[in-house]
Formats: C-alpha cells, sequence, structure tokens
C-alpha cells in the first residue's frame, strides 16, 4: 500500500467542489489551502472559471498536471462519481470532508462501501469519510476543513507533537487549546470513519516523520486491534505513543456508534492492546496532550526515584501519593544530601530537607533556593527526576535562576516537571518564562504527578524492549 | 488428532465439543490435565478407577449436556469401588430426566484434583475488533463477584504472561500464603502461552474456557474445559 506523503506534505491540491462563497465549505478548504501556499492548486468547479483568482477546471480529469491530493467537498452522492474520476487521474491522495456516510445509516453505509469496492487494490489513500482532515503544521499546510484554525495562523507553531484525532470539531478544538498553552504540534490527524487510511496508517507515518518526537491519539474506537498492535510494538521502540480512549462505559459507546459508527469493544481490551503495545494510556484528553509535552520536552525517567522541591507542605504530599499510586517513590534523602542542602544555604534552615524538600513560604526577596536546591538534588543518586512545585508568583529571586540557569540543570537528563499554582497577574509570565526555557509547566499538581508518570512508563517500556540509551 | 475431533463434531451437527474432546486437545497443546477415561458401564466405570486410583471424579459426556453440574452430572471424591457405581448409575439417570434427547456418550471417570483454593481461569476468544485473545482470572467461588481478570492480544510473549499474572489485583496469593510455599509462576506461564497459541492457531475455535484450573506449588492442573467451535 502507498504512503501517507501525498496526502500530508503535497505539491498540488484540487479543491472539489470549489467555490468564491464564504461559509461555503468548498471555499473554506481552498482559502485555507491558499493560506499554506501550496504550490499548484487547482479549483474544481463546472459552473466557475476562476475562483480567488485561481483558474477553475471542470472536473479533476481536465487539470493539466499531476495532483497528489484532493479534496472533496461535495454532497456524499456525489463522492463515488469523483473519486472514479480521481482513478482515472491517478490522484495520489483525497480527503472526503462530507459525511453522509456509515455514521449515517445503512443508505450511507452502502454508498461507503461502495467506494470501498473502487479503491480497493488501488494506489489512491482516502482520508475520510466525515471527517475534518489534516493539519500539516511542519510545512505549515492547513488541509482542514476548519474555518477557524486559520484565526490562530501567528500562534501556531511547529512543534514535536503528532496528534491523530478520532473526534474532529473536539479534535480542533483541542489544538487550539495546545497552541494556547504554548504545547506545539507536528501534525494533526482527523480519520473520520477510517474508511481507508486507519490510525495505524498514520502511526506509521508519524513514527518516520523527523519533525515528531512523541504522537497522541484520541481514539473511540479500533478496526483492526491485531494491526494497530503489531505498528504500537514497533512506534513505541522509537517514540512514545499517548492514547486516550473515550467510551469505556455503556453510555459512552451508544454516544460512539451514532458519531463515528463506531463498534462497542469491552474496554479492557484496549487497556491490554495499548500495554502490550507499549503505549501510555491518558485518563483524559487534556491529560493525554500535558503528557506528551512532558514527553516532547523531557527525557523518560531512568528509575522511579522522584525528588519534590516545593514551598508548600500540602502540595508536595498530593504528588507524592500519586506518584506512589502509579509505581513511583520519593524517597527520604540521605542525611548526607540533607547536609548538603543547608550547608549550601539551597533550602532555610526552617524548612525541611527530607523530601520532599520544602522551602516554605515564598516570599519576593528570598534567595535562588529553587536553583541551589534542584542542582544538588539532580546530582546525586538518589533521584532519577525533579518535581518543582511554585506556589504564588515568585518572580525574582526565587525562580529567576533556574529561568536564567536552565541548561545546568537540564544537562543532568533527568526529567524536569514544574507545577506553577497561583492565579495571580503574573502567573502567565512566570509561566512563559519557565517553559521558554525548556521545562513543562503545570497549574495542577495531580497533572504534573501523572505527567511524570507518563515518563517513568515510557522509561520502563525502552528497558523492557531493549532501547534504552 | 484436533482436526478428526473439530470434524466429528461437525459432523454431528456440534458446536460444542464435549470435556473429553476439549482436554484432548489442551493436552496435545502441553497443557495439563486430569487424567482419564470414558466408562460406558459401572464395571468399567470402577475397572478405571482402579486403574487411576481413587479418589475419583466423574462426569457426564454428552454434546447436549455443557452445563454438566446442573445435570446432576458430577460426582466428586468418589473412594471405593461401590461409590464409583451407584454415582455411575445416578448420574446416568439424572442425566435422562435432565434432557431425554441428549445422547449418552458415556461417563468420563477421572483422577480427583487435590483440592487448593488457588484456582484460576484460562480463556481463549476470538473478537471481531481484536482477533485472538488470552484471558487471565483468579478462579474459585468469588470469580463472577471480583472478576479479577486481565486480557492480551494472542500471540503473547512470555514478558507479557509475567505481566498478566502482574496485573491480576489478587496476585499475591501465589506468594507465600496462609502456610502454603509459593507457586512457580513458570507454569501459570507455560498456560497462557499454551492457550494463546492454540487460540492463535485453531481459527475453527471461536472460544476456549478452562475452568477451574488447580495450582499447585509445583505444577497446575486443569480440572474442567470447555471448547467452541466457530
Amino acid at each position: 500500500m502507498a504512503g501517507l506523503e501525498p496526502l500530508v506534505e503535497p505539491s498540488s491540491v484540487a479543491v472539489v467542489g470549489a467555490s468564491s462563497k464564504v461559509g461555503k465549505l468548498g471555499n473554506t478548504a481552498l482559502v485555507n489551502v491558499i493560506e499554506s501556499k501550496i504550490k499548484n492548486i487547482y479549483p474544481i468547479n463546472p459552473k466557475e472559471k476562476e475562483i480567488l483568482g485561481f483558474k477553475c477546471y471542470p472536473s479533476v480529469l481536465d487539470v493539466p498536471g499531476d495532483i497528489d491530493l484532493a479534496l472533496l467537498c461535495i454532497p456524499a452522492k456525489l463522492v463515488p462519481q469523483v473519486i472514479s474520476q480521481c482513478l482515472a487521474k491517478k490522484v495520489k491522495a483525497a480527503i472526503i470532508f462530507s459525511g453522509g456516510f456509515r455514521e449515517a445509516g445503512e443508505a450511507g453505509a452502502k454508498l461507503q462501501s461502495q467506494i470501498e469496492k473502487m479503491i480497493a487494490g488501488k494506489e489512491i489513500r482516502i482520508l475520510g469519510p466525515n471527517c475534518v482532515g489534516l493539519y500539516n503544521v511542519t510545512k505549515g499546510y492547513n488541509l482542514t476543513l476548519s474555518p477557524t484554525l486559520k484565526m490562530l495562523k501567528d500562534s501556531i507553531k511547529p512543534g514535536k507533537i503528532g496528534f491523530l484525532s478520532q473526534s474532529g470539531v473536539f479534535g480542533v478544538a483541542l489544538f487550539t487549546v495546545a497552541v494556547k498553552k504554548g504545547i506545539h504540534l507536528s501534525k494533526m490527524f482527523h480519520l473520520g470513519n477510517k474508511m481507508d487510511v486507519q490510525d495505524a496508517d498514520v502511526l506509521e507515518y508519524l513514527s518516520k516523520d523527523p519533525s515528531t518526537k512523541v504522537i497522541v491519539i484520541y481514539m473511540e474506537d479500533v478496526k483492526d486491534g491485531q494491526k494497530l498492535l503489531r505498528v504500537l510494538k514497533e512506534v513505541t521502540k522509537v517514540k512514545p505513543v499517548v492514547i486516550v480512549r473515550v467510551g469505556k462505559t455503556e453510555a459512552g459507546s451508544r454516544a460512539s456508534a451514532s458519531h463515528v459508527g463506531a463498534l462497542k469493544a469491552p474496554d479492557k481490551l484496549y487497556s491490554a492492546l495499548f500495554k502490550q503495545g507499549g503505549a501510555i494510556r491518558a485518563k483524559s484528553s487534556f491529560e493525554a496532550l500535558n503528557m506528551a509535552w512532558a514527553l516532547s520536552l523531557q527525557p523518560p525517567l531512568k528509575g522511579n526515584k522522584i525528588g519534590i522541591i516545593t514551598n508548600s507542605g500540602g502540595q508536595g504530599v498530593e504528588i507524592t501519593d500519586v506518584l506512589c499510586d502509579n509505581g513511583l517513590d520519593v524517597p527520604e534523602l540521605s542525611e548526607e544530601t540533607q547536609n548538603r542542602l543547608l550547608e549550601e544555604d539551597a533550602v532555610p534552615s526552617w524548612g525541611s530537607r527530607k523530601n520532599p524538600v520544602d522551602l516554605t513560604a515564598p516570599m519576593p526577596q528570598t534567595p535562588d533556593w529553587y536553583f541551589k536546591s534542584s542542582k544538588i538534588l539532580l546530582e546525586t543518586e538518589e533521584i532519577d527526576g525533579l518535581i518543582i512545585v511554585v506556589l504564588g508568583t515568585p518572580l525574582e529571586g526565587l525562580t529567576s535562576k533556574i529561568v536564567e540557569k536552565a541548561e545546568e540543570l537540564l544537562r543532568f537528563k533527568k526529567p524536569i516537571l514544574i507545577s506553577a499554582i497561583s492565579a495571580l497577574p503574573n502567573h502567565e509570565l512566570l509561566t512563559k518564562r519557565l517553559v521558554e526555557a525548556g521545562f513543562p509547566v503545570y497549574m495542577d499538581p495531580y497533572t504534573t504527578a501523572r505527567c511524570m508518570v507518563a515518563l517513568y512508563e515510557y522509561g520502563k517500556h525502552l528497558k523492557k524492549v531493549g532501547r534504552w540509551k | 488428532m484436533i482436526s478428526t475431533i473439530i470434524s466429528k463434531a461437525r459432523k454431528e451437527g456440534r458446536k460444542a465439543l464435549t470435556e473429553f474432546e476439549s482436554k484432548e486437545i489442551l493436552r496435545a497443546y502441553g497443557i495439563p490435565t486430569t487424567y482419564g477415561e470414558i466408562a460406558t458401564s459401572p464395571d468399567e466405570a470402577v475397572k478405571i478407577a482402579e486403574k487411576i486410583k481413587y479418589p475419583v471424579a466423574l462426569k457426564i459426556i454428552s454434546p447436549q449436556i455443557l452445563h454438566k453440574s446442573d445435570a446432576g452430572g458430577v460426582k466428586l471424591n468418589l473412594k471405593s469401588p461401590e461409590e464409583v457405581k451407584s454415582a455411575f448409575k445416578e448420574i446416568i439417570k439424572n442425566a435422562k430426566a435432565y434432557n431425554p434427547k441428549a445422547e449418552i456418550i458415556g461417563v468420563f471417570v477421572q483422577e480427583m484434583a487435590s483440592p487448593t483454593i488457588r484456582e484460576i481461569i484460562v480463556g481463549g476468544t476470538r473478537e471481531p475488533q481484536f482477533g485472538p485473545v488470552v484471558m487471565l482470572g483468579l478462579g474459585g467461588i468469588f470469580v463472577e463477584v471480583l472478576r479479577d481478570v486481565s486480557f492480551r492480544l494472542a500471540p503473547i510473549e512470555e514478558i507479557d504472561a509475567y505481566e498478566m499474572i502482574e496485573e491480576l489485583k489478587g496476585k499475591k496469593i501465589f506468594g507465600p500464603f496462609r502456610g502454603m510455599p509459593k507457586v512457580d509462576i513458570k507454569n501459570i506461564v507455560d498456560v497462557l502461552l499454551a492457550v494463546s497459541k492454540l487460540i492463535t492457531e485453531q481459527k475453527e475455535i471461536s472460544e476456549l474456557d478452562i475452568n477451574p484450573i488447580m495450582v499447585y506449588p509445583n505444577e497446575v492442573k486443569a480440572v474442567d474445559a470447555r471448547i467452541i467451535l466457530v
């Protein structure tokens, strides 16, 4: 079967059903393609001569050059005819945005089967139907029907996370939330009814994609579990995969069946599949993105011993509980290390030095305790990873050094996550500084701990498959 | 041998294999089962029992009777020729009363597995989206209540089998427990690997249920088994 390159990195795109009318699907898709600055753009519409300054063709068969990708912005009943034209033209890939197929009852299912038969054994790769499309952030190619993503054009920057969503609109919403948080994607895919292109195909593509470091999947169902397992086993040897799977309860499964024609299967089998394949299962979609962010910025955990440095005892306990429930440990520091912390003025004399290391009340004038204590902990063999909890918004003093000298902390190749908890005016600025210094920053201490669990699980997996470097 | 068993069942229009047939298939894959032979008369039952050594268990073998206990078709812990003879007669009587149309092949006389609270269930199924699947669960009286089970897609590797055991909430019963020495987990791993191989290779089998398997410190033994064809 052909690869997904023409689908994701096309140099020539035909928009079938292109329109100059704002608000029409064929207009939104065309505008997105134009703004993506793709080399050859061919609007297809038998009634028009020119749309938005581009020469219009009656059908793909009339286009003079080769077509890598056709975007189908036409009603479901017209799709089979256009697909047969695409086959005749040897179009390499297509995205069927239209709904009205398997998700829409018997007649739609018949239509989908008809197309399945047409493309069986052919080279063409098809995304959808009933999908939002894909966004190749690396190249800046917006191949979606989303009218909103272009509004964020300036904040969407190429990142390292490949995102595969089974829900279209929700996938786009998550994309925008991620962008706002500074979590940048490399590629986003929405597969819709998964008639041809499956999760496994996208995983294979992303695993070879040099700009993708971590893969996130928002999943409702799987069509061929054995195939997904085979691919996951290969992919997770080289890149972490985080999956959130919804539709667990019976009511959840019903909602799914009416959504993308998902087939019901017991959730335990999904857990088994993910575990066997070495994927990390997130409990929610936001958690999945947060975990992927941690995995994209920080190395996996080598052991299970975590150091916590906080300026409030309570949060240290909350994080410790989550870590210990998931096989990690927050060991008491040796006397030697505790003495070092005191002697080197890394903690106040009234703070706790056991682990969690408690720096106590945040005061703007306090010295660089976070930096000094972090460095001492990272230098010992007693911990494999570090969580820094920052309450309030101590922009100067406490945090300025970890921003300035982040390199000195990150070079230990031990993961460092930060939980910054505050709603004070300077919070966003503080978060931004820490993120730019290379640390994933979360508000919620629970989320921070869960992300450390993800780094632990991936490290464990790499050791299991003999890929620990 | 396996194909003979399956084609015989097919010829007779059966989807369910008998316990005897199911155990033959398990043994072909190296899964230890309680030993036994089929008797068609009380005297023959005694002869087999003497060979196996008392105590023995007697179970009805009929393609139409899948829930043997419900039909009064199981007698356990029989210690003498007299007990075996009367159990044989009672089982036949009960089976005929339970289902007059049931074809009775005979009575399965088998060694009595020594009792232990360490019981497990191992199963294999074929699922539409997942293909062959292996299941491991804690057995015994609370199996329905606790549902302490773990799954993997077949075929599994040895490490998967160990992880399946590790996933059981009640895995501690395999360690030293109430004065009993710990069990050799490798024996459970071997059963899981065998079931994985079986459900992967035998495409005509849709469901396989070994319940219970007795787990002793140095061996395991399948006491009852059921196989359903696709």
